[in-house]
């Protein structure tokens, strides 16, 4: 009996230190690729904001997101009548192609074969990558034997950049860019900008010649 | 004895004394709740807490209501809002908003400003919008600042669950004006300025436009951030300036200089990068409402800007309490005003619509007039403003810049296109003050070949800023003539209106048919302009559709020309002249609860001659 138990103990122990294993090492738990919502999806285009809260509202459309002008939305009863009705030309969408994960993948091979599948690289550590996708090319990757996680607990993690740009003009491109810009700052070498950005976004601001310095992340935490 | 000492202690002021809060370290979620409750406790019959909205994760968002009257909505008084932690790092926005409270509800006994400011608004005190990020922001705090931005205390956005594996939107990309715009905000859902998957899309930014569409009578909003130190002012979805940019910054330089009169941080004004959905552009463009972001200590620097010393805390109210001081007092009832209408109390608004039509003709001013009152090209006449004063005492040092400018252009007061007619500085006494300014009529026409002009008033003195000139409101909608004749003749009276709004709107005519005399008959055309149209249409029209619109939609910027046929009974006086008065509002193509926007007016004087075109073919 005592045997037992210690045989029991030691079982869990293994899963437990596997499971850490994974989580350090690997891309961690499995991630569900069905889509969220098991309703048809319709896409209609938009002219702002406004629109899509009056559609919102009045029809009580529930959007899914909204890119490049058009609005996705799930397919609910009568939905498409009352839009056809009111000058809208609904186009019936896969869920597949529609609905996004942010995951771990593996780190095998080079970046771009894991690329062409059409996944948005997001962020690259150490032993995966982080990528955003739709369930349909994340669907291909994993056909393809790549490994997909799903995220940590603080992911996907900003770097923290200092850039320094010559004008006005390059904050707002910094800033097209998506870095989540923290200050700036005109000084003599230039305007500084300080902000957060994921490797991607680093990648974009190199390719346009911006001069980006990823500043450390120090193990001596600043007192307040 | 005993008896004496109850008296005394019951008429004491109760509450806490300026300073009771601790500022010497940050509040988290739950010292907030308890520092409110504190001040309502203390001064019950001043504060009250509401709550506005439940986030996603369910926790409540608390607004500390300020008012004379506190439990009574008194829909006359002004409204001001002052909000923090949109994003939840910015624990620093916080502390300002509990300062301000904690100033006011101390100072209502012994400052006469600060009591005669809360006797005339409903202040209204929201420290946390973000309370799931807040939460979020704070769970892993050790006291200790980290380096890695991906650490919990930075979290920015709220924690919804986006179903794709990350967490949050950017509450302060969400807002409904000009949203989602992808210079300034970000449609994916790991960025930190994701604006989310709609406009208002979480309940967090709906809680907070509800505070602001259910204010019957908002001057302003304040949003506190950090950090950069910066005092920022719409637009933030673009770099040009908006309608009304002098009164913004106007404020926004005082502000400045407040701020920096304290401890000497002069903060900019500029950041060079735009921000779309965000709090005061949704203020300014739908609503027409002064709002700003100062962005608090401390001065540019990396992320841990986001964690400043609690040293900071204090020095930070302390720099920015005169500019919020001076913005509620700008939006307490104005001491000189000049009157709308005949009826005007000097109580804003002035005008408003009732199920039954408009309450009164307005922006016809009675307080402005010419003599004589028909207007020769190069004459010059002579232009009295007639002043009001709501203060009991005389005024010093008013100021009332008088303007003409031309209303094809532009009807903001002052504006780069309005000349300037002169200037009066004086006392207003308390039975107010008429000025004479002579001004010589612009010779020519004006920029669409009509001899019309508008003329309007700025009053300006220490205790009557910005908020409440009479500019204001009077740049949405401009209805007019496109004569200049004094009477003119029963036929059509050709009107034009146009949408000064920065959204498309729908444009209300209404006649004040009380002042027509039995037998008159005014038509307004069935079809003006803006027929719907469905498929494949513009946007302006779906929006139409949905709301079941029954007015005239106007683009932004956006002229109709509006022909109103009168027809005068056949036993006229035809030279007794008859006013017909027409008023134009604005509603805005958006959703919930629709604010008219108050336009202006004109009063035709009209004789049952017939047409002198018709005189001729008799």
């Amino acid at each position: 009996m005592k045997i037992a138990r210690l045989l029991l103990c030691w079982i869990i122990g293994v899963i437990f230190l596997g499971c850490e294993h994974m989580a350090e090492h690997g891309v961690g738990n499995a991630v569900n690729l069905d889509p969220n919502d098991p309703r048809p999806v319709l896409r209609i285009s938009i002219d702002d904001g406004d629109e899509i809260d009056l559609l919102r509202q009045q029809l009580k459309v529930e959007p899914i997101y909204v890119k490049d002008g058009q609005l996705y939305l799930s397919e609910t009863k009568g939905i498409r009548e009352k839009l056809d009705e009111l000058g809208y030309r609904p186009i019936q969408m896969t869920p597949l192609d529609v609905y996004e994960r942010v995951v771990r993948i593996e780190r095998r091979g080079a970046e771009s074969e894991m690329i062409q599948v059409g996944v948005e690289l997001i962020n690259r550590e150490p032993h995966y990558w982080i990528v955003r996708g739709t369930l349909a090319q994340l669907r291909a990757l994993k056909r393809l034997g790549y490994q997909l996680g799903t995220l940590g607990p603080n992911e996907p993690a900003p770097r923290e950049v200092r850039i320094v740009v010559p004008t006005t003009k390059d904050v707002q491109q910094v800033n097209q860019l998506h870095v989540d810009i923290y200050s700036v700052e005109e000084t003599k070498l230039g305007i500084i900008i300080y902000g957060g950005a994921f490797d991607a976004q680093i990648d974009e601001l190199k390719a346009h010649q911006y001069v980006v310095e990823r500043m450390p992340v120090t193990k001596q935490e600043v007192k307040p | 004895m005993r008896a004496l000492m109850i008296v005394a202690a019951l008429l004491l002021p109760t509450g806490l004394a300026f300073g009771a809060i601790d500022f010497s370290n940050f509040h988290n979620p739950t010292q907030v709740q308890t520092e409110m409750e504190n001040l309502v406790s203390s001064f019950p019959t001043l504060a009250r807490i509401e709550t506005i909205g439940t986030s996603l994760e369910g926790r409540q968002i608390k607004a500390l209501k300020i008012s004379d009257n506190v439990s009574t909505n008194e829909p006359n008084e002004g409204d001001v809002i002052f909000v923090a932690a949109h994003h939840a790092r910015e624990w620093i926005s916080v502390e300002m908003t509990l300062y301000l409270a904690e100033y006011l509800l101390t100072h209502y006994a012994t400052d006469s400003r600060v009591r005669a400011d809360m006797d005339n608004l409903q202040i209204w005190i929201v420290p946390i919008v973000n309370p799931d990020g807040v939460v979020y922001s704070w769970s892993s705090w050790a006291g200790i600042c980290p380096t890695d931005p991906s650490n919990p205390r930075y979290w920015r956005k709220n924690r919804r669950v986006n179903g794709d594996g990350t967490f949050g939107v950017d509450l302060n990309r969400n807002w409904g004006f000009e949203w989602g715009l992808n210079s300034g905000s970000s449609p994916n859902t790991n960025n930190d300025t994701y604006r989310g998957p709609s406009a208002f899309s979480e309940p967090e930014t709906q809680a907070i436009r509800n505070l602001v569409t259910n204010a019957t009578n908002l001057k302003a909003l304040v949003t506190y951030h950090s950090f950069s130190e910066l005092f920022l002012r719409p637009w933030g979805y673009s770099t040009s300036d908006p309608p009304g940019e002098s009164t913004l910054k106007s404020i926004s330089d005082r502000s400045i200089a407040a701020i920096a009169a304290v401890h000497g941080h002069t903060y900019s004004d500029t950041i060079w990068y735009t921000a779309s959905g965000e709090t005061t552009d949704y203020l300014w463009g739908s609503k027409r409402t002064a709002a700003f972001t100062p962005e608090l200590r401390p001065g540019p620097g990396g992320v841990v800007g986001f964690c400043p010393p609690p040293s900071e805390i204090l020095p930070s109210n302390q720099e920015n309490l005169p500019a919020a001081l001076a913005l509620i007092h700008d939006a307490g009832a104005r001491e000189v005003w000049i009157k709308d209408h005949p009826a005007d109390t000097g109580q804003e608004p002035s005008a408003v619509w009732t199920s039954s039509g408009w309450s009164h003709a307005f922006w016809e001013s009675p307080d402005i007039w010419t003599v004589p009152a028909t207007l020769d090209q190069g004459a010059t006449v002579d232009l009295h403003v007639r002043m009001h004063n709501h203060s009991g005492g005389p005024v010093h040092d008013v100021t009332v810049d008088v303007y003409y400018t031309d209303p094809r252009i532009s009807l903001e007061f002052p504006n780069p296109n309005a000349t300037l007619i002169g200037s009066w500085t004086g006392t207003v006494p308390p039975a107010g003050r008429e000025v004479t300014l002579p001004w010589s009529v612009p010779i020519g026409t004006n920029s669409w070949g009509e001899r019309h002009w508008c003329v309007g008033a700025v009053i300006k003195h220490a205790n009557d800023m910005p908020l409440t000139t009479e500019a204001q409101r009077t740049s949405n909608v401009g209805i007019r003539n496109f004569n200049t004749t004094e009477i003119i003749a029963a036929g059509t009276l050709n009107i034009a209106a146009t949408n000064y709004l920065a959204v498309a709107s729908e444009l209300l005519v209404n006649i004040d048919r009380s002042s027509i005399p039995e037998g008159w008959k005014v038509f307004l055309p069935e079809k003006p302009i803006g027929e719907y149209k469905v498929g494949g249409v513009k946007g302006i029209h779906r929006k139409a559709k949905l709301l079941d619109s029954k007015g005239i939609l106007l683009e932004p910027g956006e002229t109709v020309n509006i022909p109103i046929r009168v027809e005068p009974p056949h036993d006229v006086d035809p030279d007794k002249p008859v006013d017909i008065r027409v008023h134009g509002a604005l509603v805005p193509l958006v959703a919930g609860k629709r604010d008219v926007v108050n336009g202006n007016g004109y009063t035709f004087r009209v004789t049952g001659r017939k047409p002198c075109r018709q005189c001729e073919d008799r």
